[in-house]
């Protein structure tokens, strides 16, 4: 009897708690991210002509410098030159600016290192790199990916070899075939193409794995967050990553936990990616070509 | 007339807390210095409490000569943008931010974001350690806004602004700009510069209300190209507008130390009013700004050759080749006047010194401290020594003091010919400080000193001849020697720094044969030093004791106020009561005779007496 009374105390509980209907929790996630929108390309203004285009990145001085076959062009955010900086280069491959603005150009074999005037500060060779992809520079190191020999090294800044991040191998501190790279924070970001994955390596030793994109195998795939030969990779100031993939000929965006957000679809393969370090635009450089994205306004979350 | 043209006033920006109230006053220019990178008021701010208009750029002051409509800073630079000039102000009718374009500074929206002041002197109520001069203005504002047609270069200015009393430099206001780069790309090729149009006109000739007249008309332009400071007179057709204004470069600084002014492109530019007006693109002002341009003066020879053009003129420099983010570089103006040309270029000389020296300025010694002890019919200055034993701020650091003035004046008021100048005392030239020749001057010696008491050792200046019951003020300054061969004149300080307000009469007595008395009496609708007030109307007791009650009755024996007496009244003696002619039911006394009963607490003797009231 004791109990009967208690069990009808608690529906009788229970039922004046749901004498109204309960409304339903609001949503306060950001709703999904869309794709980013064409808005200009960028063939040349009269003033000049982009061929044969190798690479493009946003300088952390903000403007847009495009690395063709044997010049920089140093442009603005709207297509406008501002001036060819540096030219005459040989075989260049990728491109990198530093905090203090100096400009890093692989070409070759050789590193070349620029003021922000473009006029020449040092350059050395490595003759036993043979084809060097991709390069970064943070605390006096230069980090050059040798995509035939498949490694990643690193340099001091009188060319001295330090040590090799990754070598060949099939694990996520591996590379097969290492393209560009690309430094945020305390993390490296490495496009190992033949892998089709894009591995975030520790600047500082011992080397782990900060972040790996790519899935499981090294098969690649059509699906998002995945790759097919995936070529080059930049970072925002929010730490979300972009890759640029030719197999899928697509950029996808990832925040900095390696989640993905949205994927932008090219008209073909693109040789580059370079994101504004708001991430509101991207700058995709095609080889005849640089076209400009806009991420669309999305609404906030109530207050 | 042109300025009459009121636009519609379309919201053009988001409200931001503007602020043009305040001015300079510490030196002998005028000065409004606003929060939106704008100095000066297009003679369109009055005093809301006063209803008098604020001064723009009044020179000299209390002459009602303006000398400035308006300035403004203006920033090109080239970015990841394209190229885009920031300008603080603009051709436009208008002088309020967010009412036309070319306000393309706004301060945030908070209320606290307004134009903050801080004074290295001690005296003021605005005293702050870290103040560099006598009335600084600090205000921080940005670029950043949404304004039509302005692109943001991402620009927070902190400006800051000082000013002296100082005799060799009270015509000089300096202006400091502090420019940083809080946008997300660096900035590339900037020029810096000054858009002011100077025009200079008295308000007794033209009235309060310039913008209706011609006053602009009358513009003369002039760049001195050594000194790097434009400059203006009028015409001689406005007669009573006299003396030069003048802005000018002083430095310009980055992360990485000064900049050596001649290594820069200069600009001495102006233009025809109103075709920089709207929508002319940011590159048209670049290119003007980046030009190294130097246009001719805007002389009587110009205009009899071609005509008036109402210009406009703007001084730039640069280019200083990076900007980075989070970095800062910092320009230095000085807004000048003079009676003449040549004062001009020599107080802009002292701006300069000033800007080099880092603020470390000539100044005069302190003044002393100052005690004053009324009486009857005389007032007693003891004021101290320390001035004589204070060093010039600036190098050599030398004890250059050499003299006191002591000064009376019945208003108190800052005008010096309010003030009377009682006494002047001089070091001679055998003094035990030998710092510097005191040959100079009178020569008269120190005063005598107090030789015993609280304030023993301090000197003793005995004023007679004042009258008992009226305020008085009393101030004693300090001068120095000056500096001959820099041409430094004696620095005095300031007139009112130890100011001491008195108002003479008795001392407190408790003789029994000093009668306690009344003045003035009869009281006739109203005594001299009356203020008009509804308790202005005071009648004074004399030769109370110390501790006292004062009974007050009228001719039918009724109480109608009792007055307390401690024996100290404020600012006056302490033998001394007043009494404001209200009674204790707060009803002011009507007309007839008072009697009045005075009761020592001390002694226990009663004193009586009489007074008549005539309303």
């Amino acid at each position: 009897m004791r109990y009967s009374i208690s069990i009808l105390f608690f529906f009788l509980l229970v039922g004046c708690g749901k004498k109204y209907p309960i409304p339903p929790e609001y949503d306060y996630s950001l709703p999904p991210e869309e794709s980013y929108v064409l808005v200009d390309t960028w063939t040349g203004d009269g003033e000049y002509v982009l061929d044969n285009m190798v690479d493009v990145i946003v300088g952390t001085d903000g403007f847009i410098y495009a690395l063709t076959d044997n010049d920089v062009k140093k442009l603005y955010e709207n297509g406008q030159l501002n001036k060819i900086i540096i030219e005459d280069l040989f075989l260049p491959s990728a491109i990198y600016q530093d905090i203090k603005r100096n400009i890093f150009i692989s070409d070759g074999n050789i590193i070349r290192l620029f003021d922000r005037e473009g006029d020449s500060i040092f350059a050395f060779q490595d003759t036993a790199v043979a084809v060097s992809a991709g390069i970064s520079s943070v605390d006096d190191k230069i980090f050059m990916s040798d995509s035939e020999r498949d490694l990643v090294l690193s340099y001091d800044t009188l060319g001295n070899l330090i040590d090799t991040l990754s070598s060949f191998g099939a694990g996520i501190l591996n590379v097969d075939k290492p393209l560009d790279l690309c430094i945020w924070e305390n993390r490296i970001f490495i496009v190992s193409s033949e892998h089709n994955w894009v591995e975030a390596i520790s600047t500082y030793t011992p080397r782990v794995n900060l972040l790996h994109l790519g899935g499981e195998s090294h098969e690649g795939d059509t699906l998002p967050g995945y790759f097919i030969n995936p070529v080059d990779v930049a970072v925002d100031d929010s730490g979300c990553v972009y890759v640029a993939e030719t197999g899928n000929q697509r950029i996808q965006k990832f925040d900095m936990y390696g989640d993905f957000i949205v994927e932008t679809k090219l008209s073909e393969a693109p040789v580059s990616v370079a994101v504004s370090r708001d991430g509101m635009s991207l700058y995709v450089a095609f080889t005849d070509r640089i076209e400009k994205y806009k991420r669309p306004e999305t609404p906030g979350a109530p207050e | 007339m042109r300025k009459l043209l009121i636009i519609f006033l379309f919201p053009l920006v988001v409200f931001a807390k503007t602020d043009n109230s305040k001015y300079t006053i510490a030196g002998n220019v005028h000065l409004t210095v606003t929060n939106f990178g704008m100095l000066g008021t297009g003679f369109r701010v009055w005093n809301p409490e006063t209803g008098e208009p604020q001064p723009s750029c009044e020179y000299p002051v209390g002459t009602r000569t303006e000398h400035l409509y308006r300035a403004g800073l203006w920033v090109g630079a080239v970015s990841p943008q394209g190229i885009n000039v920031t300008t603080g102000v603009n051709d436009a009718t208008s002088v309020t931010p967010g009412s036309s374009e070319g306000f393309e500074f706004y301060p945030t929206r908070s209320s606290d974001d307004v134009v903050i002041e801080k004074s290295n002197l001690m005296t003021s109520q605005y005293y702050s350690l870290d103040a560099v001069s006598e009335q600084d203005f600090y205000a921080v504002y940005y670029d950043t806004s949404y304004v039509v047609n302005h692109t943001s270069l991402g620009l927070c200015i902190k400006q800051t602004s000082y000013v002296w009393s100082y005799s060799y430099i009270d015509d000089v206001v300096i202006v400091t700009y502090s420019i940083k780069n809080i946008g997300d790309a660096d900035l590339e090729d900037i020029y810096v510069g000054i858009y002011a149009e100077m025009v200079s006109g008295n308000r007794d000739f033209w009235g309060d209300d310039f913008n209706s007249t011609p006053f602009f008309g009358h513009k003369r332009i002039f760049y001195n190209d050594t000194l790097y400071l434009m400059y203006e007179r009028n015409d001689g057709f406005d007669y009573l507008a006299k003396g030069f204004v003048g802005i000018g470069f002083l430095g310009i600084e980055t992360n990485a130390g000064q900049i050596e002014l001649d290594s820069l492109k200069k600009t001495f530019y102006w233009w025809k009013w109103r075709e920089m007006e709207g929508d002319v693109s940011d590159l048209r002002r670049y290119e003007i700004i980046s030009s190294g341009i130097r246009k001719p003066d805007m002389d009587d020879v110009y205009y009899y050759e071609n005509g008036y053009p109402d210009p406009i003129p703007l001084i730039s420099m640069g280019a200083i080749p990076y900007l980075n983010m989070q970095d800062s570089i910092t320009l230095t103006i000085a807004l000048c006047c003079g009676i003449t040309d040549n004062e001009l270029f020599q107080n802009f000389g002292w701006a300069r010194k000033a800007y080099e020296s880092d603020y470390v300025l000539p100044a005069p010694p302190p003044s002393p401290r100052l005690v004053i002890i009324p009486d009857s019919r005389k007032v007693t200055l003891l004021f101290d020594d320390s001035p004589e034993f204070v060093r010039d701020p600036s190098p050599p650091n030398l004890r250059d003091f050499e003299g006191y003035r002591i000064y009376r004046s019945e208003t108190g008021l800052a005008d010096p010919d309010e003030w009377i100048l009682l006494y002047q005392f001089d070091k001679t030239p055998d003094d035990s400080i030998q710092d510097v020749d005191h040959s100079q001057g009178f020569n008269t010696g120190m005063p005598e000193k107090e030789t015993e008491g609280e304030h023993e050792g301090w000197y003793k200046i005995i004023d007679q001849g004042v009258r008992n019951g009226f305020r008085y003020y009393y101030t004693v300054t300090s001068y120095d020697v000056g500096n001959p061969e820099i041409g430094l004149p004696p620095l005095e300080s300031a007139l009112r720094q130890n100011m001491v307000e008195v108002i003479p009469g008795t001392p407190p007595t408790s003789e029994p044969d000093k009668a306690v008395g009344v003045y003035p009496n009869p009281y006739r609708m109203s005594s001299m030093w009356d203020t008009g007030s509804p308790r202005g109307r005071v009648i004074r007791f004399f030769n109370l004791p110390e501790n006292t009650t004062i009974y007050i009755y009228n001719l039918a024996g009724d109480l109608v106020k009792t007055l307390e007496h401690k024996g100290v009244l404020e600012e006056g003696a302490g033998g001394e009561a007043v009494w404001d002619l209200i009674t204790d039911r707060e009803q002011a006394v009507a007309t007839g005779l008072y009697i009045f009963c005075v009761k020592d607490h001390n002694t226990g003797r009663i004193k009586k007496g009489k007074f008549l009231v005539i309303k």
